[in-house]
């Protein structure tokens, strides 16, 4: 299998891992040795896999093409691990609010930068075009930002 | 404030988000996800790990050590039956050549709180490092008696 290929970034898991464990006990000095790290990094790979296989059902029989925030919801019930559920709606609700923020922004920094190119073309001679039309052109798509339907895709 | 501190930890998402993307994209059945999804599948690898490293960390003071090591980990995994159920198998394998039998128990399992049955513990324990060899005289009787969970109590 070519899963081998895709790992987490191992100082990563090496700072949850580390974090978690100086919480957890009294004095703060629990380690963790290098063959349980590379069992953890493995741990959450796998955890990646089964978690997204889940949704992907649960997406499918919905009919849909897209897995979405439900699924995922759905697929942590019926792996069972509930005691995710609430901490991870709190965290996507942030994360809504602070895309919402982007979008906004995004949108309206697109706006002012449209403005501020066709003043730089009235003022300048049309040789200093570059590619700056192409950028203008973009101005039609929905926002720069691909996270904008909340849609990605893998393809 | 308490709240500010839980909003830190609840939306910051540490794993990179095309790494994460790719390792579910290995899945070739997986074909979209919505950026909210993977933003979710992304948190609660974070909050797995954690939880794993806890019950790692747990099993590690248990045993009056201060390094966690593979076998805490799995002893970890093998108590919680949800994570039991799909991590088990697909640990790295001890250090040491006598990798233990799978039980038969694996799919079939009721969903109660019960510790293994003492016939699987037992097999369990049979390839390992005979720790206790008072135990390792009971498996030798148990091994001549029919397998039937014999109620130790």
């Amino acid at each position: 299998m070519a899963a081998e290929a895709e790992e987490l970034p191992r100082t990563i898991v090496r700072r949850v891992v580390k974090d978690k464990l100086s919480r957890c006990s009294e004095d703060g000095d629990i380690t963790v040795s290098k063959d349980s790290l590379l069992a953890f990094s493995e741990s959450a790979r796998i955890f990646i896999h089964y978690l997204s296989a889940t949704a992907n059902d649960i997406c499918k029989e919905s009919k849909r093409q897209i897995i979405n925030a439900e699924d995922v919801f759905k697929a942590l019930e019926e792996t069972e691990f509930p005691e995710f559920i609430r901490p991870l709606k709190a965290s996507l609700e942030e994360f809504r609010k602070k895309n919402a923020g982007k979008k906004a922004a995004a949108v309206s920094k697109e706006k002012e930068n449209v403005a501020k190119k066709k003043r730089k073309l009235e003022g300048e001679s049309p040789d200093k075009e570059e590619g700056s039309d192409k950028a203008e052109g973009s101005e039609k798509d929905e926002g720069s930002d691909k996270d904008e339907g909340g849609d990605d895709h893998m393809d | 404030m308490a709240e500010e501190e839980e909003n830190a930890a609840s939306s910051s998402s540490e794993f990179p988000k095309g790494r994460v993307k790719k390792i579910m994209a290995l899945d070739k059945d997986v074909k979209r996800v919505s950026s909210e999804a993977l933003f979710l599948v992304s948190r609660s690898t974070e909050l797995f790990l954690q939880f794993l490293a806890e019950k790692s960390a747990q099993v590690a003071i248990e045993k009056k050590r201060k390094t966690v090591n593979l076998e805490h980990v799995r002893t970890a995994v093998k108590r919680h039956q949800p994570t039991r159920d799909f991590l088990l198998d697909d640990l790295p394998p001890p250090s040491k050549p006598n990798k233990p039998d799978k039980p038969t128990t694996s799919a079939a399992r009721p969903k109660s709180d019960k510790p293994p049955l003492p016939g699987t513990r037992r097999i369990d324990q049979f390839f390992r490092k005979p720790e206790r060899e008072a135990q390792a005289q009971e498996q030798a009787q148990a091994q001549t008696q029919p397998p039937v969970p014999v109620d130790e109590s």
